[in-house]
């Protein structure tokens, strides 16, 4: 993951291209969801994923 | 006989239409009249049909007792989510404030058919995005059991409104667990069925993935009656699934010693408050008194799936919202706050996600073949005060949900229930979460547990 100082440029980059401007308070809040996200996605692509059939959900025994 | 009726189960009050010990127009007056003494405080509805609903409750006075369908001449409140022909659906927001809804919902329309009193839109959480139940561009609804604090969401007025008595029973949509937690936080009974069990047409989506209808009312038996009408597969609505168990009845050969009950044996009950460990772990060993097979089971992987909800979610809520991000200062700063975090978000990232979903559910799939039940609490934390929770960011906020939106996820039926209350006299709920299509099984559990209990028929002070 990069580090917080590239996060936030980052994540100013993407309210720029929205043509977003957030105030300090609500930016800092919006920037520490951000990077929360940011987490959850890196743990999300670290899992070790097995050959799989991809199906969304299981109906009844399988 | 009427005293107590805003507090009396679907049936009972359906038995006393067809005898003509009550009217649906009494009924209707004297919800009426709770509205009227109770809403300005607790703020859990943004419209109120009283006009309709006063001349529509007098008509049913001239129907005969088989004319009486078990909803018929029931008070509903619909979250405003829900379409309801010529009237608004806001989402709670200011963006929508305007959207007149031209057709009924699927479900609106079971109500209609079954002439119920549809009585109010219910507050909610902005967009439905949001686990505490604050809105400030509606007004935050308050608990009815201690009014400083949330009453959890995002189905907040529906859980509001049935804890005071306001309505028989609501209906809530849930996509991490926004039926159960203001269920749970409430003290009364949520539930969430099997993904695609009821149809979502004319309700607005947060997440196409994890979307779901359901009841909440006071007990699980309401759950029931209100689910024999509005389950059913839907052809209109893409996301409906063409079940084979949607049979919905109190299962006269249901025996205890045949249900097995999992406990899990680590995250649900890490790192949790006390007291509601201590009140769902008690009411574990009730079940395994009354005769049900209780034994742990282990879920090693089930740590993850809080991340996946989170991660299937925020990108489909980004999609949805595309069009509305353009308006982002009419946003309640929690929700902007919330979609905003998602920027950025890569198809990657997204698939990744959906396809470690896939793996998860196939992982809870094989661990369920054993059992026809898991309980847990349905929420890690107490209740918190509003004043604590205006921040986006808050510990509760961002924890609320960690177990409710595992089953979201998997689309496995689950319920909420009253099981006890805590020091403060706040209540807890312990969650039951069944197998794919089990939904009437857990819903029989559910009711047996509240045939041997009454936390879910304890009122909060100043409600009788």
């Amino acid at each position: 993951m990069k580090n917080e100082i590239e996060l936030k440029e980052i994540f100013k980059n993407h309210l720029n291209e929205k043509e977003i401007i957030l105030e300090k308070e609500s930016f800092d809040d919006a920037f520490k969801t951000f990077l929360r996200i940011r987490e959850i996605y890196s743990s999300i692509l670290s899992e070790k994923s097995n050959l799989f059939e991809p199906r969304q959900r299981m109906f009844g025994d399988q | 006989m009427s005293e107590n009726i805003f507090y009396s189960e679907i049936e009972t009050i359906n038995k006393l239409y067809k005898t003509k010990k009550i009217s649906p127009d009494e009924v209707f007056n004297i919800f009426s009249k709770r509205i009227k003494k109770h809403n300005k405080v607790l703020n859990a509805f943004i419209d109120i049909y009283e006009d309709e609903c006063s001349k529509f409750s007098k008509d049913l006075g001239n129907l005969d007792e088989n004319d009486f369908n078990i909803l018929t001449g029931i008070t509903v409140g619909l979250k405003d989510l829900i379409d309801f022909k010529n009237k608004y659906t806001t989402a709670g927001s200011k963006i929508l404030k305007n959207n007149l809804a031209s057709t009924n919902s699927k479900i609106t329309q079971d109500f209609i058919n079954q002439k119920s009193i549809i009585l109010v839109k219910t507050n909610l959480v902005e967009f439905a995005f949001g686990t505490l139940g604050i809105n400030t561009s509606t007004n935050t609804c308050r608990n009815p059991w201690d009014i400083k604090r949330v009453p959890g969401g995002s189905s907040s007025g529906s859980a509001v409104a049935v804890s005071a008595g306001l309505t028989t029973f609501a209906i809530g949509t849930d996509t991490g667990g926004s039926v159960r937690m203001p269920a749970s936080l409430c003290g009364i009974t949520g539930f969430k069925p099997t993904y695609g069990m009821v149809s979502r047409r004319g309700v607005l989506d947060l997440s196409w993935t994890m979307d779901h209808v359901g009841p909440m009312a006071r007990s699980a038996k309401d759950c029931l009656d209100v689910m024999s009408i509005i389950s059913g597969y839907d052809s209109k609505d893409k996301y409906s699934i063409n079940l084979d168990n949607n049979k919905f009845f109190v299962d006269k050969s249901f025996e205890r010693k045949k249900i097995k009950i999992g406990l899990p044996k680590s995250y649900f009950f890490d790192d949790i408050d006390e007291e509601i460990k201590s009140s769902v772990l008690d009411a574990v060993k009730k079940l395994s008194n009354l005769g049900y097979q209780v034994e742990e089971i282990d879920l090693p992987f089930v740590e993850e799936g809080r991340s996946l909800n989170v991660g299937v979610l925020i990108p489909e809520a980004l999609t949805i919202h595309k069009d509305y991000l353009k308006q982002y200062s009419k946003y309640s700063p929690t929700v902007i706050n919330r979609l905003l975090g998602g920027i950025g978000i890569t198809s990657e990232e997204y698939l990744s996600a959906s396809k470690n979903m896939s793996e998860f559910n196939f992982k809870m799939t094989k661990k369920m073949k054993n059992f026809d039940a898991i309980i847990t609490p349905t929420v890690p934390v107490a209740t918190p005060l509003i004043s604590d929770s205006l921040s986006p960011n808050t510990n509760e906020s961002n924890s609320m949900g960690k177990f409710t939106g595992i089953f979201n996820l998997t689309g496995q039926p689950s319920i909420s229930l009253p099981s006890g209350f805590t020091d403060k006299k706040m209540p807890i709920g312990m969650m039951l979460s069944g197998k794919m299509q089990e939904d009437n099984k857990l819903l029989n559990i559910a009711i047996d547990w509240q045939n041997h209990t009454d936390y879910h028929k304890q009122i909060p002070e100043g409600f009788n």
